[in-house]
């Protein structure tokens, strides 16, 4: 950089710290396209294709985003696989009630119960005897920011854990 | 707890945002740049309201970012290198009416922006007329005319 005759008449001119700023503001741009990226991407809690997941059990499927935001819903689209009959039960682990505001379950169950640890939803066949997939919409925000994990399925013994990532 | 954390956060998150984005851009709002700043605005508003709209909040949130702007400025006072970081430093853009491309291209700024400011402040019309063109730390150009 040049150095000025008139460097003097201006004592708050510092050619070094610009110097330095000008490459910690070129890292500040850098940062500010790649947090553009990633919300396209989907990985800060948008709809983005690198921003959905699958867990699925011989009995029931779950798809869900694994990137959340706080104060913000998300939803669980529950979808039966396998024998289905009159109807079907839904275990969901107390654990997403205390980490996030469940709002609502649809369709409505017939009985919800608390047993050891999870809530026992049960869902009744359609006149066709086919089961509607479940839509669980929650808002995140019950605990701090950070990790959200649960247990999901039909019994004790097929249970699917899903992990989440809650954002501020 | 939670609101006192989102201002702070909001108020750091806006400075460091606002500070990258360069001084001028501040210091001479275009009419899009206003509008900009009002969606800005508008965005901050909700991140740091969020769904409470209580006047108890409002209280908080306010309270919380005069208080964090005092002891801001109070570390300024304290430490110079923190102010320089915050607040940047002056700058000679033209010199002798000779522009310094390589500050004119750091700092976004072009000749006309420099005429623009000259015209403005000095009625200087060319370049030539120029003794000192300085961008301030306020964002400003101020323009020293030759005697």
């Amino acid at each position: 950089m040049e150095v000025t005759q008139y460097h003097s008449f201006i004592p708050s001119e510092d050619l070094s710290f610009q110097q330095r700023f000008w490459r910690v503001q070129r890292i500040g741009w850098a940062v500010m396209a790649l947090i553009v990226v990633a919300a396209v991407l989907g990985l800060l809690g948008s709809a983005g294709f690198l921003n959905n997941a699958t867990r699925s059990t011989s009995s029931l499927q779950v798809q869900y985003r694994p990137i959340v935001r706080r104060d913000t819903a998300t939803t669980y689209l529950i979808t039966f696989q396998g024998q289905q009959g009159s109807q079907r039960q839904l275990l969901i682990a107390e654990r997403l009630f205390k980490q996030a505001d469940v709002r609502s379950v649809s369709p409505q169950p017939k009985s919800v119960t608390l047993v050891n640890g999870f809530y026992r939803y049960s869902f009744a066949s359609d006149d066709d005897g086919k089961l509607a997939p479940v839509v669980i919409s929650a808002w995140p925000g019950n605990t701090v920011v950070g990790p959200i994990s649960f247990q999901i399925g039909t019994d004790q013994a097929h249970l699917q854990t899903v992990n989440q990532w809650e954002l501020p | 707890m939670d609101v006192v954390i989102r201002a702070v956060a909001m108020y750091a998150l806006l400075y460091v945002i606002l500070r990258l984005s360069g001084k001028r851009n501040m210091a001479e709002l275009s009419p899009f740049s206003f509008v900009l700043l009002l969606i800005v605005a508008e965005s901050t508003q909700q991140a740091l309201l969020g769904n409470d709209f209580s006047i108890a909040t409002a209280l908080i949130v306010i309270v919380t970012l005069v208080l964090t702007e005092l002891v801001i400025s109070a570390l300024k006072q304290r430490f110079q290198s923190f102010e320089t970081w915050l607040e940047g430093s002056a700058l000679i853009l033209v010199e002798d009416g000779k522009p310094i491309k390589k500050r004119l291209k750091a700092t976004k700024i072009d000749e006309g922006d420099i005429l623009s400011a000259a015209r403005k402040s000095q009625g200087i019309m060319t370049m030539d007329q120029i003794r000192l063109a300085v961008l301030e730390k306020s964002g400003g150009i101020s323009i020293i005319p030759r005697q």
